[in-house]
């Protein structure tokens, strides 16, 4: 079903996701997904994230969910959605969002990606980097900036097949972490796209990348919230079972307050999640919330892996645990930096 | 569920919550096209209207002409919602 180029491990755990309906979740089951609320979206992902070792992997599926079939259901037309939708649900199509250039990454506003319209098509021309499953996509919703006046241009997102004339992936990143989650570049040379291949309309772009934002920043994140607390929960379980000076060392303070405290912070983690999901199955916005959420598990993570870490001693620097410190930090940078985030709430502070 | 606002009461929210760094707007003032309201002041908007008017901007009414001024957006809220 997937290229032959993709790994066989990654083609694999994607086809048994397919089968489990967990490419897609929240779009209506008549176009092939589950027809989840979003509340019950948020549980799966938590699970997922708990359940699943491959950090990586589970970033990849939750990018290709919310990032693209997500987004393509609700902005694309029923053509669109027919042509791509069953495919991006039955795992023979891999889903991709990029965005973020060499010089556009936290300002995306410096998008240089071009689209000029011709007659019946657009002409994109830029490249994209940093972009997550880029090596193993075949599916990307793509920003650009269509060309008017004043180098203000409107973002407009489009569909794209990466087998199109013109489209060249690059080779797969060297990543510090998260090896499950194939990173890489695209490049575009002159690639026409008909005019249908527009998500929404021409100028929509931006809207476009605040709702993938939103959803990103909170089911990819709550698959985050799974990740910490397995990694609270299995960290507790080995300080228990540590001795060392007559006893546990779960019960030095110094141990312990630390676990506590990365708890509690999963507790409200997990109820601002779930009223961003009552907010979403009323069909309302949740854009600031959903940037607390982000901020709050990414340095969560990045946190707790470090406490998994130094709480294991020197077993902690030649185990998983090491490895899960370099998963983690990464939730502090994609889907808009922690301190990205602060500065979208303070905007909405009035700061 | 209150009335449909006026784009004069559309204006005196955007000046009173801040959205717009202006002692006071004209009905017609270009929003977007200006960048008197980037992506974030919109969202902040969408948001605001949404407490207000009880207000559901579907997605397909999240087009910048909508946003354009202040009529333009109570023309959008009069319509009603676009999912």
């Amino acid at each position: 079903m997937l290229g032959k180029h993709i790994p066989g491990a990654f083609a694999d755990a994607w086809r048994d996701c397919a089968r489990a309906g967990l490419l897609g979740m929240t779009v209506p089951t008549e176009l092939g997904g589950r027809g989840y609320r979003h509340a019950q979206a948020l549980t799966a992902m938590m699970a997922l994230g708990y359940g699943c070792r491959d950090n990586g992997f589970v970033f990849s599926l939750a990018t290709h969910q919310w990032a693209c079939v997500v987004p393509l259901w609700r902005f694309g037309d029923d053509v669109m959605r027919r042509a791509y939708l069953p495919g991006l649900l039955d795992g023979s199509r891999v889903g991709a969002f990029a965005v973020t250039e060499e010089t556009a990454g936290s300002e995306t506003a410096a998008i240089a990606t071009v689209a000029v319209r011709r007659e019946s098509r657009y002409v994109l021309n830029g490249s994209k980097t940093y972009i997550t499953n880029a090596p193993v996509a075949n599916t990307v919703l793509l920003f650009a900036r269509s060309a008017s006046g004043g180098g203000h241009g409107e973002l407009t997102a489009f569909l794209l097949d990466t087998a199109s004339p013109g489209c060249t992936v690059g080779p797969p990143m060297d990543t510090s972490g998260l090896p499950g989650a194939p990173l890489g570049s695209l490049r575009l040379e002159d690639v026409a796209v008909p005019a249908e291949a527009v998500l929404g309309c021409p100028g929509q772009g931006q809207f476009i990348l605040g709702v993938a934002m939103e959803l990103e920043r909170t089911y990819t994140f709550a698959a985050g919230l799974g990740f910490l607390r397995r990694m609270l929960d299995e960290t507790v379980e080995y300080t228990r079972t540590r001795r060392q000076f007559g006893g546990p060392v779960s019960r030095f303070q110094a141990i312990a307050h630390p676990l506590v405290n990365e708890q509690v912070n999963a507790e409200l983690a997990e109820l601002l999640l779930r009223k961003i999901s009552l907010l979403h199955d009323e069909g309302r916005r949740a854009y600031r919330e959903a940037a607390m959420a982000k901020l709050i598990i990414g340095e969560g993570l990045a946190r707790t892996a470090l406490l998994a870490l130094r709480s294991r001693g020197a077993h902690g620097f030649t185990s998983a645990a090491g490895r899960e410190v370099n998963d983690a930090l990464a939730s502090t940078i994609y889907s808009g930096t922690s301190e990205i985030q602060r500065n979208i709430i303070g905007s909405f502070m009035g700061l | 569920m209150p009335d449909t606002p006026e784009a004069e009461e559309i204006a005196a929210v955007l000046v009173e919550e801040r959205l717009v760094d202006l002692p006071e707007l004209a009905v017609d003032q270009p929003l977007v096209s200006s960048g008197l309201l980037d992506s974030i002041d919109l969202i902040r908007l969408i948001g605001k209207l949404e407490e207000l008017y009880g207000a559901r901007v579907g997605d397909n009414d999240l087009r910048a002409e909508n946003f354009e001024t202040c009529r333009s957006i109570s023309g959008m809220l009069a319509r009603g919602s676009a999912v």
